[in-house]
């Protein structure tokens, strides 16, 4: 496929994991944000894990995107030369050295930025610090050695070293990208991460204004796959083992994310929430309090209100999930539910409406339980299907994540009609119980239950399914909310402002 | 005490305990699930067939018993439990570790006589008092008969029982 190319653009937006490759309520956002602003000339920077895991474009790209690249940060991470012996930089190997020990908890987190960003910047092309060195001097070897003896908990040496070496590889790739990347005016990231990281070292090597959107935050969604994942491995035996600690693997993965979000904390102003509970912990992660700020998603009206009229006088007794079949969103949790919806409402069925691609193995998982819970005739996974169509035929939706930020499904919901019931994360209970007093008078626009508690998650559904004049109810709540505080009007506004500011922001402004 | 520990005010702590209960399950219903493959391709009849049912009854009745389950799901789980525990008992009735299992399950479902039954007939089949009087006495308790639980621990007292069993007999022998 062809991609567009150009020289310069004026946004540079970075983007991890998502759009036009993955579909979700992050790449509906961009593809909202790119379109509602033509007179910019957009380029994107997409960055994947590995090219097999994405394919083909789920969106198409908008006509001001003028520049489109993408690059695999676990494909080819060996050097182009052989391995052949070397000693390494000395100087900037201590550096590293002395920016792990000022990392550690407790030091002084200032120096330790200061510490980093040297070290970013002696990773660039023609930097000290090469990815040959890396992987290959002698120098390296040593701290590794080092850390090993003075900090692993974990017995394997051979773990270690792999964990270190997949773990930093990818930052080379990226100060490569960086370097190579066409020139531009500024630099949108929508998270932190890897895409964080190449955002603060473009913004350091070029002097450009790096705005930063977090939908997530990326921290903890990262925690939340390290805490699940099972392919980290712990090789403490049982007297080696405290329960209440987490594998030594585990906590340098956080611990590395959790740094290289500082690092784009440090780099990124504005740095923008969808809602407060994110913005305050941006803050206690380390972003500075006056660069942060609260924009929440907004949808567009016009288009998703015509459906109320589509709908049916009954409620149609359908709960459904939309949402990518992924453990973020605890399908398993609502398939749980189901059993128990079924029991009491036996003509209840239960949809899944998003694509099974992204997780293959959990998408399995998910069909395994349905058979194992004997819901084939009542629960259905219906691949990705469009809002306009699906929302006049279900009575709820329902979101069993065990994290979210501002999803979008919900207001999309509400502008069709539909009351959701969510589980408690994110901004949910916002959105369903209301902030201030005033958006509170609006009432309830659905239920909020616990996570990973498909009991109370069945009875809140039924409660409203069974109950007309309270589905009515929470229906009316759910519209009045989302006309008053969720367009996408109020949302464009905002971005006209932090784009323009930031496309007028002389280097000097921009330090 | 993981279950509780979803309602904390720490997200991160949510998280972790979600994880870990997570993980446990999914554990115990991926064996389930590859049972299932084996069970669907044997005759029940078969050893294979017989294998397969008594290992599902036992990862079914795990979900219960390790509270991984709860409402209708816990049902559900007792339920497919006993499913395959009445398959493996046609091909080994006198099986006295299945009949002290339907004991169980009949017993967590409220059916105390059937229970009661399914206990005596895993003890007559040779099955250790330590083994199945502690079920029986919690049967009892269960349905109001405090004296037929004291005596039922009374005689426990007479056995080498497992250490963790003690403190509970000495407090029913309690004078």
């Amino acid at each position: 496929m062809s991609h567009p190319t150009s020289a310069s653009a004026d946004i540079a937006l970075l983007l991890e994991g998502t759009f036009p490759y993955v579909s979700g309520g992050v790449s509906s956002w961009v593809n909202q944000i790119i379109r509602a602003y033509p007179e910019y000339r957009f380029a994107l920077v997409f960055l994947g894990s590995r090219r097999t895991d994405y394919q083909g474009f789920r969106y198409e790209l908008p006509a001001n995107v003028v520049h489109f690249e993408e690059h695999f940060l676990h494909d080819d991470l060996h050097t182009k030369e052989s391995p052949r012996s070397r000693r390494g930089d000395e100087a900037a190997f201590a550096r590293i050295e002395r920016m792990h020990e000022m990392f550690a908890p407790g030091a002084d987190s200032k120096i330790a930025m200061r510490e980093f960003r040297t070290v970013a910047r002696d990773m660039m092309p023609d930097g000290k610090l090469t990815l040959e060195d890396f992987l290959h001097s002698e120098h390296a070897w040593e701290l590794i050695c080092d850390r090993y003896q003075r900090f692993c908990t974990d017995p394997s040496f051979i773990d270690f070293f792999w964990t270190v070496r997949i773990m930093h590889s990818p930052l080379w790739k990226l100060a490569r990208i960086a370097e190579g990347l066409i020139e531009v005016k500024a630099l949108h990231t929508i998270s932190t991460g890897y895409a964080g990281f190449l955002g603060a070292l473009l913004r350091q090597s070029r002097d450009i204004p790096l705005i930063l959107s977090e939908h997530g935050i990326y921290t903890k969604e990262r925690k939340i796959e390290l805490f699940k994942s099972e392919w980290i491995r712990d090789n403490r035996n049982v007297f080696q083992r405290d329960p209440t600690e987490l594998s030594y693997f585990r906590q340098m993965w956080i611990h590395f994310f959790e740094w290289l979000g500082r690092f784009c904390y440090d780099a990124a102003d504005p740095i923008v929430a969808l809602y407060e509970q994110n913005r305050l912990r941006q803050i206690a992660d380390g972003a500075r309090i006056e660069r942060t700020r609260n924009v929440p998603n907004g949808i567009d009206l016009k288009r998703l209100a015509p459906l109320r009229g589509q709908r049916p006088d009954d409620v149609p007794p359908v709960l459904c999930l939309i949402g990518r079949v992924v453990p973020i969103k605890d399908i398993k949790t609502f398939i749980r539910a189901m059993r128990r919806v079924v029991n009491q409402l036996p003509e209840a069925v239960g949809w899944i409406a998003g694509p099974e691609d992204e997780d293959p193995a959990y998408a399995e998982e998910c069909r395994n339980l349905v058979g194992s819970l004997g819901l084939e005739k009542h629960v259905h996974f219906m691949g990705f299907q469009k809002i306009d169509t699906l929302m006049p035929r279900i009575g709820l939706t329902i979101l069993s994540s065990i994290s979210e930020a501002l999803p979008l499904v919900i207001l999309e919901g509400y502008a069709a009609g539909v009351p959701t019931v969510s589980t408690d994360v994110g901004s949910c209970r916002q959105l369903i119980e209301g902030l201030d007093p005033e958006d509170r008078a609006l009432g309830q626009a659905g239920a909020v239950v616990n996570i990973a508690d498909p009991q109370a998650l069945a009875d809140a559904a039924i409660a409203l399914l069974r109950d007309k004049a309270r589905w009515r109810a929470a229906s009316q709540a759910g519209i009045a909310r989302v006309e008053r505080y969720y367009t996408d009007n109020l949302m464009f506004d905002h971005y006209r402002d932090i784009y323009r500011t930031a496309l007028q922001a002389r280097p000097t402004e921009a330090c | 005490m993981l279950r509780d520990v979803l309602t904390d005010p720490t997200e991160d702590i949510r998280l972790l305990a979600y994880g870990m209960l997570d993980n446990k399950e999914k554990r115990i219903n991926q064996a389930i699930d590859e049972e299932l493959k084996k069970f669907g391709m044997a005759d029940r009849q078969t050893q294979a067939g017989q294998a397969a049912a008594r290992r599902l009854s036992d990862l079914y009745w795990e979900l219960v018993y390790q509270e991984l389950a709860q409402g209708d799901l816990r049902d559900h789980a007792l339920d497919r439990s006993r499913h395959y525990c009445e398959i493996a008992l046609e091909g080994t009735p006198d099986d006295a570790a299945l009949n002290l299992r339907l004991g169980q399950l009949l017993s967590a479902s409220g059916q105390a006589e059937p229970a009661t039954t399914a206990y005596y007939k895993a003890l007559a089949l040779g099955l250790p008092s330590t083994r199945v009087l502690p079920y029986l006495a919690e049967l009892r308790f269960n349905q109001g008969k405090f004296a037929d639980a004291r005596r039922l621990m009374n005689e426990l007292e007479a056995w080498d029982s497992l250490p963790r069993l003690q403190p509970v007999i000495a407090f029913w022998n309690a004078k």
